[in-house]
């Protein structure tokens, strides 16, 4: 295989140390500091002892060797905000984001597959045209104010399900949990939801129109086995594709959407760590979404040999 | 002389009418003109059609709901929310247009030197567009937004500089396609210099995909724009804009629900007519797709 | 294998929410807390949870909030020039970890503070302080250049004794407290550490071993909520037993619910526009008198502060009760002498409504802004508004909280809107002196400045009250920064929380070994 796939490998390494310069030179080169030092109460000389002891008065390739020293043992060092280990920091967040990312995710599969299948089958149907217009407005709504609307219905008008949080710490199990995700998998699915809709729908209008589909029908094969033997598995290996560039996505899009929902993962770590200028959390952050996305791609390459055995690498 | 080699391609082979009339054909886009046509003018006439001004507070009659003298109701200052609205439309349409136009300009630059004269220049420009698509850059805004200090300036030049991608890649896939056709070897065989070519032969055949690409393009920075002011790193306040609105009113979802709904609405709506208006131009010069 | 199979069927009950305890505490913070009282990184949040997990030698009681009484000094002696002071240890406390507390861990602790690289933000409390010493054990003595008659107060306020033997092998120099220390802060506190997950929650127990006996809540649960709509759905929904301090655009809600009791409690802050006392506008004392008659603030207090407090007159406030307040006039709401003063100050207005000086520029400044808090928000439009309607130039700059604080320190603003959260004690010197650590107006008066050196030096209450009577009257008529208002603490709590004192917040936090849950 694999000669394509290293060489692959070796650009996206490439690249993400060229990301991690560039955003470690911005943050370093910016106006200020971290909050830390900027606390109301903190007075100008402690602030100075402080920059002192964090090295940030070191130039920035100095700094940057040292982080980078550190990265190569190992350590993804400690957060300038509360001295925790930043691995640990990711690390008790991952889990909060995935499990959101996830369930977005499935839902997305849930509900835009069929709905997309469905569509294409009876194509400019009444039911085509409702899907292709929730569809649309999917892709076009902002997910933050999908949010606060559904937490105004669900949770100030109809008091059915909680406006934030996880329900972990709370005194609720499972169920509670489940309340707690769903309007946050929702919002956070939307958009993906969406374009999945439209992308199977797409795929399969063109794969019902091949030979090969046509073919079969002729033949008298029944519709749905035409449609679950030959024309899904052809018309949703693009859908693959797709989805490997919408997941980095979800991690994106779970900053705004753990916000409204006071959601602990990823997303809020690097909303606070932006806003408060701590740069190990930044650039870890950095690392970690860049690397996600790489694997993402990676993966979806892989996947794509595996469904359609047409494809060889090598 | 360059008419003697006149420059047309299949889309625009058709009679001019045609274009138009499947334009209007399709009904979601002509709404969408409609309904952008309205917003774009609201907002260049908020100064004039505005009832109130829209950063004059009256803490007596804050949060107050909608009536015959405040349409849409007062914010948590007392403000009129509609005024409001008027003048945070320009905001938004203002960072669209201009950083979309701005991201179409670098995308056109990029994609259009890369594709014709190609090599090692088309390699560099293409693995730089690779990497700039592969990295997450709402994270990336957020980070330089948060680093930089965030104005209209700042807004637009950062979403500019982080959606330019793929009109580089359309408009390096289009010259590629036009350069192959016979009258551009013809008229670099007639010697004629470089840039010429490429202003007068190539870039034109680019047109109707770029507008394409333009018109998403609009819906895409407002989209940022908005999330990046919802997280307080937008358009500061006192300057009304649709993202920072709501941010403001989320803090009284419980007592004034309605306050979260119109900036929300207004930024669902600019940025849905943009798609479909996207869509219709895409339908209406490429009937063939669909 | 059977007993595998029970554990299995209870845990798995546990998961589903049926075994739980119920005898836990669960309170909101804003962020990710920090156990490091030396020098807290985030401030309110690490102040919360360390009130809980640690003990100062003193703190402020339980009736009401200012008078000082032992906590872990059980009794202090002074000699006559308030220069040397003894404390006298228990003698019964041990630390989380099972460790004896002794006189060490309280020498420890100061000369941590007073260490210039551990740059803690309470170093000012001991710059008179001449030597800190253990006599044995379970005494210390401090000795002060000069009489330092706030001390009680100031240990009291934010001093918390931190354990010699857990941290002098450690590098505390590191600005958010050492990473071994902070994943497993050991303090001497009724509550110990047991768990704390980033963005989500603080775990605390009851500790068995504690000196005033084994508290009646067996866990507290703090937990990060940081957007107050939610604070206040989760308190309705009784996911939380408390939110310390309510928005005042949520009391009519939380005073509706049956399950909630809303309490007020007077706190030592105030509320001030601070002005840059280096900027030539601000140079008059007129002007700034004529800045504070321009404002209704008393409107401001029922529309902004939805009645919750009171207009102020000087930066002390009404809490620090033994301090006369006859002697401070109050400035009314009154446009005409504001213009008056204004006049007399050389600004009148011209046909175009501006203010203009003799040079015809107009009083232009800006009002440095955030988003963080819709209280304050709202004091900036009220302001701008009340200003710019006598005829004052002003904008609204908005930016980052950051960018606001640095902008702050440097003097480089006109104006910003801020309050104060003061320990209960007059001396306001750190504010106001013209050396003072926290002096972010760059105000200067040898008049105040000598009262504040006075009132730090007498140990005689009566002649301290006097003192600062005297000073309270001199800052209202000089009004270095606009004062506005001494705003009450607003707290809601379940119903089923009980014992929890009257006072601020903060200070309830460290009896809550008190508190119980029915």
């Amino acid at each position: 295989m694999p000669k394509y796939l290293l060489s692959r490998l070796a650009q996206s390494a490439v690249l993400v140390v060229i990301v991690s310069i560039v955003m470690f030179a911005l943050i370093a080169s910016a106006p200020g500091g971290p909050a830390i030092l900027y606390q109301e109460d903190v007075d100008a000389e402690a602030a100075a002892t402080m920059r002192r002891n964090l090295g940030l008065d070191d130039p920035i390739v100095v700094q940057y060797a040292r982080w980078a020293a550190a990265l190569v043992q190992g350590d993804l060092g400690t957060s300038l905000s509360n001295s925790r280990p930043v691995a640990m920091l990711i690390g008790q967040r991952f889990g909060a984001t995935a499990q959101l990312a996830l369930a977005s995710l499935g839902l997305a599969l849930v509900v835009a597959i069929p709905i997309g299948v469905l569509s294409a089958v009876r194509r400019n149907g009444w039911f085509d045209r409702i899907a292709t217009a929730g569809a649309f407005m999917g892709v076009s709504i902002p997910n933050f104010w999908l949010g606060i609307m559904m937490i105004v219905l669900f949770s100030v008008t109809l008091g059915w399900l909680p406006s934030g949080g996880t329900g972990a710490t709370g005194d609720g199990g499972w169920l509670e949990r489940l309340r707690h995700l769903a309007m946050p998998a929702f919002v956070l699915g939307t958009s993906t939801m969406a374009q999945l809709t439209r992308y199977t729908r797409s795929s399969m209008v063109t794969v019902l129109r091949e030979d090969f589909v046509r073919t079969a029908r002729a033949k008298g094969v029944p519709q749905r086995t035409v449609l679950t033997r030959h024309a899904l598995r052809n018309g949703l290996i693009p859908v693959v594709t797709v989805i490997g560039v919408l997941v980095p996505r979800l991690f994106s899009g779970a900053a705004i959407t753990e916000s409204i929902f006071s959601w602990p993962g990823l997303g809020r770590l690097a909303v606070d760590a932006a806003l408060q200028r701590d740069f190990p959390v930044i650039m870890a952050l950095t690392l970690v979404v860049s690397v996600l996305v790489i694997v993402a791609s990676f993966v979806v390459d892989v996947l794509y040999a595996v469904i359609d055995p047409r494809i060889r690498y090598g | 002389m360059a008419d003697a080699v006149s420059p047309r391609t299949a889309a625009e082979a058709a009679p001019k009418g045609r274009a138009l009339r499947a334009f209007l054909r399709h009904r979601g886009a002509t709404v969408a003109l409609f309904l952008l046509t309205v917003m774009t003018g609201a907002a260049l006439l908020a100064p004039w059609i505005a009832p109130y001004d829209p950063e004059k507070i009256n803490i007596l009659r804050s949060l107050a709901a909608p009536s015959a003298q405040h349409w849409l109701g007062t914010d948590e200052v007392g403000r009129d929310v509609l005024s409001r609205l008027l003048f945070g439309g320009r905001v938004s349409i203002v960072v669209g247009l201009v950083a979309a136009t701005l991201s179409v300009a670098i995308g056109v630059a990029i994609g259009g030197l890369s594709a014709y004269f190609g090599g090692l220049l088309d390699a560099v420009l293409m693995r730089f567009t690779d990497g700039m698509l592969s990295i997450p850059l709402f994270f990336f805004l957020l980070v330089v937004m948060a680093v930089f200090g965030s104005g209209l300036t700042q807004i637009v030049i950062v979403i500019a500089l982080t959606s330019w991608m793929p009109v580089a890649r359309i408009v390096r896939g289009e010259v590629l396609r036009v350069k192959a056709l016979p009258y551009v070897e013809a008229a670099e065989a007639l010697g004629a210099r470089r840039l010429h070519v490429i202003l007068r032969h190539l870039l034109p055949q680019t047109v109707p995909s770029v507008i394409v690409a333009a018109t998403l393009g609009v819906a895409n920075a407002i989209l940022l724009e908005s999330a990046l002011s919802y997280l307080g790193l937008g358009i500061q306040p006192p300057i009304p804009s649709w993202g920072n609105m709501l941010q403001g009113s989320q803090a009284y979802v419980w007592s004034q629900p309605l306050l979260a709904l119109w900036p929300g609405l207004m930024i669902f709506v600019a940025v849905m007519a943009y798609n479909a208006l996207g869509d219709g131009i895409r339908d209406a010069l490429d009937p063939g797709a669909g | 294998m059977r007993r595998t199979f029970l554990t299995l069927i209870v845990a798995l009950l546990a998961s589903l929410g049926f075994a739980q305890s119920d005898n836990t505490l669960r309170a909101p913070l804003i962020g990710d807390p920090t156990a490091w009282p030396i020098n807290p990184p985030g401030l309110i949040s690490d102040i919360m949870v360390g009130k809980t997990l640690f003990n100062n030698l003193v703190r402020f009681s339980f009736e009401d909030g200012s008078t000082v009484v032992p906590d872990l000094a059980e009794r202090w002696e002074v000699d006559v020039d308030s220069r040397v002071w003894t404390f006298y240890l228990r003698d019964d406390v041990v630390w989380h970890d099972g460790e004896p507390f002794t006189a060490d861990d309280v020498v420890f602790t100061v000369e941590t503070i007073r260490n210039p690289d551990v740059a803690s933000r309470w170093a000012a409390a001991f710059v008179t302080l001449e030597t800190i010493e253990a006599l044995d054990d379970h005494t210390v003595r401090m000795t002060f250049e000069a009489p330092f008659a706030p001390l009680l107060a100031t240990l009291a306020y934010n001093l918390a004794i931190v354990p010699a033997h857990v941290l002098s092998s450690m590098d505390l120099s590191v600005p958010s407290g050492p990473t071994d220390f902070v994943t497993n802060p050991i303090g001497t506190g009724p509550f110990r550490f047991v768990e704390q997950v980033s963005g989500s929650h603080f775990i605390l127990e009851a500790n068995p071993d504690y000196f005033e006996g084994r508290p009646a809540i067996d866990r507290v649960e703090f937990k990060v909520v940081p957007d107050v709509n939610a604070q206040v759905a989760q308190l309705l929904t009784g996911e939380l037993d408390i939110t310390w301090t309510v928005e005042p655009i949520h009391y009519d809600r939380l005073a509706a619910a049956s399950n909630i009791v809303l309490g007020e409690v007077n706190i030592p802050r105030f509320d001030w526009i601070p002005l840059n006392n280096e900027n030539p506008l601000f140079q008059d004392a007129r002007v700034r008198r004529a800045m504070a008659h321009a404002l209704d603030r008393e409107l401001m207090v029922q529309a902004v502060f939805g009645g919750f407090g009171e207009v102020a007159t000087g930066p002390i406030p009404p809490s620090i009760a033994w301090v006369p307040r006859d002697q401070a006039r109050m400035l009314d709401y009154d446009v005409e002498l504001a213009l008056e003063l204004f006049a007399e100050a050389g600004w009148t207005r011209g046909d175009d409504g501006l203010l203009r000086n003799a040079a015809g520029e107009t009083f232009r400044f800006t009002l440095l802004a955030d988003r963080g808090n819709p209280t304050r928000d709202q004091v900036y439009l009220v302001a701008q508004d009340a200003w710019s309607s006598i005829g004052m130039d002003i904008q609204i700059e908005t930016t980052e909280w950051n960018t606001v604080l640095a902008r702050y320190r440097e003097g480089t603003y006109d104006a910003r809107v801020g309050w104060w959260v003061i320990k209960p004690d007059p001396d306001l010197y750190d504010y106001f002196h013209t050396d003072g650590r926290l002096n972010q107006i760059r105000y200067s008066n040898a008049q105040v400045d000598d009262l504040l050196e006075r009132g730090r030096s007498v140990a005689d209450q009566d002649e301290r009250a006097a003192i600062y009577a005297e000073l309270q009257a001199l800052l209202v008529e000089e009004q270095p920064s606009i004062l506005t208002i001494y705003p009450t603490e607003v707290r809601a709590t379940n119903t089923r929380v009980e014992g929890l004192p009257d006072i601020g917040f903060r200070d309830a936090l460290t009896w809550l070994h008190r508190a119980s849950l029915r």
